[in-house]
């Protein structure tokens, strides 16, 4: 018995020192995210982008659209993409064997017609089939090939597109206008960025006009509400952060741009993980060291991407059960990263932390529920001091959350209504009254499943994209 | 895309919020740490708690507290600030105009950007008129002070106000601010700098500050982007800058290229020769931006002709992409039969560019086109051949069409 308190006591502290440094570091991620927004808001002026847009300086940009069965979301992000602000662009669509009518719908909308056409098959992928070009927008092409995969359409528009940025993006997303605009200019203004991250936003309850976001307005459901708040903390926190220390490691599926060349160069999207975003950024950061060539990733919250948050329990499980599954797959597949000075801070610090706080945190989050319900019972813990833990914990989750809701205000473009700030300040508290830990089950699942379910990417039920 | 208002000051609220929070969590994980392997006693440890939580809700109350104010008062803040900056910039208007007497200084914050934001709106006379009310009423060297010293973000906003005023006198202040020790202000700085430097009109400062300039890109080690753009924004003072660029000795290779890049986009004719010493030089990158830079000139001089040739057989796909696409300004029979060996290159690029050069060479080239798409001896030629007329058809109906 003497030996379980003990074991008892000191998986408690363990969990009380693994908190501790947990949120002194979001502390740090915060406070360096937050001077990343102070500066990059300053960094690309108006003035900046009308010369750009009067003058021939810019680099041309290929946007990747990978869709499959994405007949509801199709044609409105499509539309947003052929109508962005950018001197010279092209759209390629793969439908990656969808079954629904997404080529129909985008037949009919953008009045595509069949045009046989010769590329570079840079990239190894499953057969493509008939390449259309619009007629109304000639920059669109739209490719059908057979069903391989996210990773295998993307690496398939890679190979069709000819410009020297690429940006794949998500095909139930919706850029904004100057998205690409701001996000190209990264480059411009260093020779060693090889990609660029910019900020997803929930889209779920903003009236649309002319295929964009005019109003936002709080959604119906409790779970988007707080699927807004936890997406400013990824990204005006922690994204902003990371990169502000030089050790980003993921940049979103949704929206990102990248030099087509270095994706070539480490070939392309890798087909056998469901989080093919970070490992290609992964990946990037790996060839590049080893290779000795001067590299950076950057996260810019400027360019700003709106993609439709799930609005049901069921979807955001299966969507967090396949990130986890996706970040472990990535984490072993580049463990020799791990702790090699070679590679930096992201050997010495982003990988130990993804290691410790993200791949392993659900383990220890629930073991840690375990072990504190089991010392309650056996009553070597004070049931006091075990609510005033969770008390801190949630106020120190809680803070964060409205720094990252404060940064979000700063926003031109934010949720205006004081009724709609307040349910946003609401919901900060009601993620970690349920939600947060539920989510943490199912990444613990995920963490028992990855290696059954490897590259299974389950069902996402999705309303669409409003059109207007 | 931001407001830019209360930014800062919401950093040092978090700032505070964190250092309270922090200060007891320490002591806590410090007093548990000390526990470990001892007997326990929860009475003081609670107590801790107690404390540790009543300040981790005062640090929330604090943050939710700034965020709600903020949200509050920003929106009527800056609508009345949009308001008055309007009422100024119709007061200017009648200060150009002569219908009503300059106001007295020192002026608001909102006046002065309204005159920023008309210096960048109006054109010719008017607009002079605006950059020298800007330097009479100390604006301009405000801004200037600001550009070159203080905390980062204060920094940028001047340096992007003295962008839009373009006002010459800045113009030495700037030039300094392109070798700070800081990539973001250096890059601002050489944007604003090159944008000031094009309403120079006198010959001789106009030299000297392109001369100045050119050297600050040297030391500054600026993208190949930003020089570039840096030359298209110094609009007639580029030719200077390149002229500095491309005679100098020890001339980083990054800066050479951007100035040849610049030749070509701003069709710097006079240059042509120059360039053409380009073509041979022993970095890969630089004889590429030659290439390009002749392509975009559209001139190609008999004596570089044979570099041209040389250059078709690199080992490097970008340099034959390059040399391909320059191609077309050999003597037509001789780029005719040029690309069309090109059109069987290994690389898909370099087979592309000779399609679209042999295109660009109108009737003769789209004839051999049509003969390579029906007959070229190599499979992807023929593909790529006949992708490239296909292509133009839409454009030959069109202009058929009218």
């Amino acid at each position: 018995m003497r030996a379980v308190e003990s074991a008892l006591a000191g998986y408690q502290v363990f969990v009380i020192v693994y908190l501790a440094v947990l949120n002194l570091l979001y502390a740090v991620f915060a406070y360096a995210g937050l001077r990343a927004v102070i500066v990059g808001s300053r960094q690309t002026s108006d003035v900046e982008l009308r010369d750009l847009l009067e003058h021939d300086v810019y680099k041309p940009v290929s946007i990747l659209v990978p869709a499959y069965n994405e007949e509801h979301s199709i044609v409105a992000s499509v539309g947003s993409f052929v109508r962005l602000q950018y001197p010279r662009f092209e759209v390629i669509v793969v439908s990656d064997g969808s079954t629904d009518r997404t080529m129909d719908r985008l037949i009919d909308a953008f009045a595509l017609v069949e045009e046989p056409r010769v590329w570079a098959r840079r990239l190894p992928t499953k057969p493509v089939g008939r390449v259309m070009r619009s007629l109304r927008y000639p920059g669109l092409v739209v490719a059908e090939k057979e069903n391989g995969g996210k990773s295998d359409a993307l690496n398939a528009a890679i190979n069709l597109a000819r410009y020297p940025l690429i940006a794949p993006v998500d095909s139930d997303s919706v850029l904004d206008a100057q998205a690409i605009l701001r996000a190209s200019r990264l480059f411009v203004k260093d020779d060693a960025v090889v990609a660029v991250g910019g900020t997803v936003r929930a889209l779920n309850g903003a009236e649309f006009r002319g295929g964009r976001p005019v109003d936002l307005r709080m959604p119906n459901t409790w779970v988007e509400r707080m699927q807004i708040v936890e997406y400013a903390r990824a990204f005006f926190l922690g994204r902003a952060g990371w990169s502000r220390l030089g050790a980003l490691l993921i940049i979103s599926g949704a929206f990102g741009l990248f030099r087509r060349e270095a994706v070539l160069t480490v070939g392309g999207f890798w087909t056998e993980t469901v989080g093919e975003d970070m490992e290609l950024v992964m990946r990037l950061h790996a060839e590049n060291a080893r290779a000795g060539r001067p590299h950076r990733i950057v996260f810019s919250p400027d360019p700003i991407c709106w993609t439709e948050v799930p609005a049901d329990v069921g979807t955001l499980r299966r969507q967090r059960n396949r990130w986890h599954r996706g970040l472990l797959t990535n984490l072993w597949r580049h463990r020799r990263m791990m702790l090699n000075p070679r590679h930096g801070r992201i050997g010495m610090l982003a990988m130990p932390y993804f290691v410790l706080f993200e791949a392993l945190g659900p383990l220890i989050e629930v073991f840690g529920f375990l072990m504190f319900t089991l010392a309650l019972v056996i009553g070597t813990l004070n049931p006091h001091t075990l609510w005033l833990f969770l008390i801190l914990a949630v106020l120190h989750g809680v803070l964060l959350s409205q720094v990252a809701i404060g940064v979000e205000a700063m926003l031109l473009q934010r949720y205006g209504r004081l009724t709609d700030r307040l349910i946003l300040f609401g919901a900060a508290f009601a993620e970690f009254l349920g939600l947060h830990q539920l989510l943490t089950m199912e990444r613990f699942l995920a963490t028992l499943q990855a290696g059954r379910k490897r590259g299974h990417w389950g069902e996402m039920r999705r309303a669409g994209i409003p059109s207007g | 895309m931001w407001r830019r208002s209360g930014d800062v000051a919401f950093a040092l609220v978090f700032a505070l919020a964190i250092a309270i929070e922090a200060v007891p969590l320490g002591y806590l994980t410090w007093t548990l740490l000390g526990r470990i392997g001892s007997e326990r006693t929860d009475g003081p440890l609670v107590t801790i708690l107690v404390g540790v939580v009543a300040s981790a809700t005062l640090a929330l109350v604090i943050v939710m507290a700034y965020v709600l104010g903020y949200q509050l008062v920003s929106a009527r803040l800056e609508a009345a600030l949009v308001e008055r900056r309007q009422t100024w910039v119709t007061r200017w208007l009648r200060v150009l105009d002569g219908s009503e007497p300059e106001p007295p200084a020192p002026l608001r914050r909102e006046a002065i950007e309204a005159l920023v934001g008309l210096r960048e709106v109006l054109r010719g006379s008017q607009s002079d008129r605006v950059a020298s009310l800007l330097e009479s009423y100390g604006a301009a060297a405000a801004f200037k002070r600001a550009a070159t010293a203080g905390r980062v973000p204060a920094r940028l906003e001047a340096i992007e106000a003295l962008a839009s005023a373009r006002v010459p006198s800045t113009l030495t202040a700037l030039v300094r601010a392109v070798n700070d020790s800081q990539p973001v202000v250096r890059v601002a700085a050489a944007r604003a700098a090159a944008r000031t430097l094009a309403t120079v009109e006198e010959p001789g400062a106009r030299e000297l500050g392109a001369s100045a300039l050119a050297r600050a890109l040297q030391r500054g080690h600026l993208p190949v982007g930003i020089v570039e753009e840096v030359l298209v924004l110094a609009e007639m003072a580029a030719a200077p800058i390149v002229s500095d660029l491309l005679l100098r000795d020890g001339v980083p290779s990054a800066t050479l290229r951007a100035a040849l890049d610049g030749v070509g986009r701003l069709q710097l004719l006079v240059f042509a020769e120059e360039v053409a010493r380009f073509l041979t030089h022993p970095d890969a990158e630089v004889r590429a931006a030659a290439l390009r830079a002749t392509g975009r000139l559209g001139f190609l001089a008999e004596t570089s002709r044979s570099a041209v040739i040389a250059a078709l057989e690199a080992e490097e796909d970008f340099i034959r992409i390059h040399a391909t696409s320059t191609a077309r300004l050999l003597p037509r029979d001789q780029a005719l039969v040029t690309l069309s060996e090109r059109l069987g290159d290994r690389s898909w690029w370099v087979r592309r560019a000779a399609a679209d050069a042999m295109a660009s060479l109108g009737a003769p080239g789209l004839a051999e086109l049509g003969r390579a798409a029906r007959s070229h001896q190599d499979r992807f030629a023929r593909d790529i051949a006949e992708q490239a007329l296909r292509e133009r058809v839409p454009a030959l109906v069109q202009a058929v069409a009218g």
